[in-house]
């Protein structure tokens, strides 16, 4: 069996680490690094390669799409599920997961719980409301990642000089209710619609904002009943059997504040010493066998 | 009938166009730019134009462009949950700019389709500069073409460009004409041709072309499309989808009204599916009152026993 890993041109922790525990299980694990595959469609029919290798060869694809590559990796997986190939996300959730205000949209269409959201492209559409709004609020970019972009507005008049900001980078004026909850979150990883695992991640001192990559700290948690129950959810209206969801648990009972398509596990493994990577390419194994 | 119409800022012109067509076929219309909508996800998904909400709108015209498309799927997402009828499908707004995606989706519903190569950087352009023959035609992530010749100059090209953008690479075709066509539900109801020797002229599609523009209209699902096909001495060759037509080279050319005959269009369909989702209404209802009756007379039955 073969399996293909597709991911950014320079490997991280876990493209490392699912190119270890792949070779454990497949036959031939290669790398894709997204980057470098070429698609070319002809009357001929569809040809997906990097360098002269054909991804179409593969018995499945293990996508790790970063943001920066979100529509050309949206328009890759597409293309290899038309073409049978197994991948384990539904490929519009590269497009949803990435895109933050979406991804909120489809979980409420999905009756799960989200916090308050507005969206527009110039502030003067959103300036006459934010007298209505409960402060702190959050303003995020649409598209950032690993709590970069992520903003925290005490009052009207900071909330309108961030909004400033975005607007003069031409970004979308994305705002949203602050979740109070002590400045920790929950972060579950799902594989195969079922919890791999699960963290508590805290900020560190002075900071509001827990993902680990900006010094957040994770601590091991165990998500069950309700909190579990929502994640899986959340994945499966994502349709994304591999990812992480993030929960907060607020005043008013916990809310999903994002979803990652793309999600890391190093905090995680670190945590609490589960095998996450192992999990995904057994995970992978059992879907090419179906 | 209440029509919403959503334009670019920089299109308003052909917006209010519009609009003006619009109210002889709508009770109300209201045309709202995009950056002046603002959407909402709270107790419910809500889209608003300052203190209207655009669900009540019954149906909704987006004039969808390249620089805010996300927005425009966003907006007819939202809109579509709210039972707002939109001609264009939320899930096909942003395959006009998606080449990849659109001439694999047409080619595998039977359609000729150009040789087209996709990448996001660069660095994948020496993969496929053994494949290609200069001169090329590239598409940016902006929308705009490109004729390059050499391949240093291709390089000098992507260089250009953020990493993760899609760039398409297509090779020119030697065109003798080409030919726009503008489908509205089972009907080419304008198309012309523009060639050098003879620029813009009105043309009557030929059969096969005709029913070539209708299958691609139904393969993308919407209620209307603008198709451009390349001709030449050997064949013609679809060369672009379009969601938002140049209403006003249309009707100069053609002498067709074209806005008029969309519109009235949608105001038809619109009517019958208001006719479709109030006759389900009845007969629901019908449905409910027969078995209400059928639970007394067998209330009164029992009674009668008792």
């Amino acid at each position: 069996m073969k399996l293909a890993i597709l991911g950014p041109l320079n490997r991280g922790y876990e493209e490392i680490r699912l190119m270890k525990e792949g070779k454990k299980v497949f036959n031939s694990v290669s790398y894709f690094p997204i980057p470098q595959v070429t698609v070319e469609i002809s009357e001929k029919g569809l040809e997906l390669k990097y360098k002269r290798v054909s991804l179409k060869d593969f018995d499945c694809v293990l996508p790790r799409i970063p943001r920066t590559y979100k529509t050309f990796g949206y328009t890759l997986l597409t293309l290899l599920k038309e073409e049978g190939i197994p991948i384990p996300i539904e490929p519009i959730s590269v497009f949803t997961s990435h895109n933050k205000f979406l991804t909120l949209l489809v979980l409420k269409e999905h009756n799960l719980p989200v916090p308050k959201t507005f969206l527009a492209l110039d502030r003067n559409v959103l300036e006459p409301y934010l007298d209505e709004l409960k402060y702190p609020v959050v303003l995020k970019l649409l598209y950032g990642s690993l709590g970069k972009g992520v903003v925290f507005a005490d009052s009207k008049q900071s909330a309108l000089s961030m909004m400033d900001a975005l607007e003069r980078f031409k970004e979308p004026i994305f705002v949203e209710e602050f979740i109070k909850a002590n400045a920790e979150d929950i972060r579950v990883y799902i594989v195969g619609y079922e919890v791999a695992g699960s963290m508590k991640r805290i900020a560190k001192e002075g900071e509001r904002r827990s993902n680990i990559g900006i010094g957040g700290t994770g601590v091991k948690y165990e998500a069950k009943g309700k909190i579990a129950e929502m994640a899986i959810k959340a994945a499966m209206a994502m349709g994304m059997e591999i990812c992480g969801i993030d929960i907060m648990e607020g005043p008013k009972g916990p809310v999903i504040i994002e979803t990652n398509v793309n999600a890391q596990f190093h905090g995680l493994e670190k945590a609490t010493g589960i095998n996450v990577a192992k999990k995904i390419i057994n995970y992978m194994k059992e879907k090419v066998k179906r | 009938m209440k029509l919403l119409i959503i334009g670019d800022p920089k299109e308003e012109g052909i917006g209010k166009v519009v609009s003006k067509e619009a109210r002889k076929f709508f009770t109300k219309v209201l045309y709202v730019p995009i950056n002046r909508i603002r959407l909402e996800v709270s107790d419910d998904i809500r889209v608003f134009y300052e203190n209207e909400d655009l669900g009540s709108y019954d149906g909704v015209l987006p004039m969808p462009t390249m620089e805010n498309a996300e927005f425009f799927y966003l907006v007819t997402r939202m809109l579509e949950k709210n039972v707002v009828y939109t001609p264009i499908p939320s899930d096909v707004i942003l395959l006009p700019w998606n080449k990849p995606l659109l001439s694999y989706t047409l080619r595998k519903n039977g359609i000729k389709i150009r040789k087209v190569f996709a990448i996001a950087q660069n660095v994948a352009a020496s993969t496929i500069m053994n494949e290609i023959k200069f001169p090329v035609f590239i598409t940016t992530p902006s929308g705009r073409r490109v004729l390059v010749t050499k391949e240093e100059v291709l390089k000098d090209v992507l260089n250009l460009f953020k990493a993760g953008n899609m760039i398409t690479i297509e090779k020119p075709i030697k065109a003798t004409s080409v030919v726009w066509s503008f489908v509205v539900g089972d009907e080419v109801i304008a198309s012309y041709e523009k060639s050098e020797e003879k620029g813009r002229r009105a043309i009557r599609l030929d059969k096969e072309l005709e029913e070539i523009s209708i299958k691609i209209r139904e393969i993308l699902k919407s209620d209307f499309c603008v198709l451009s096909f390349v001709k030449t001495k050997n064949e013609t060759v679809l060369s672009n989808v379009s969601f938002s037509p140049d209403y006003k080279v249309f009707n100069e050319v053609t002498g067709i009204n074209t806005i008029s005959l969309l519109l009235s269009y949608l105001a038809e369909k619109l009517y019958e599916e208001k006719k479709g989702m109030l006759n389900k209404f009845v007969d629901s209802v019908k449905g409910i009152l027969g078995w209400l009756l059928n639970e007394v007379s067998n209330l009164r039955s029992v009674k009668q026993r008792v």
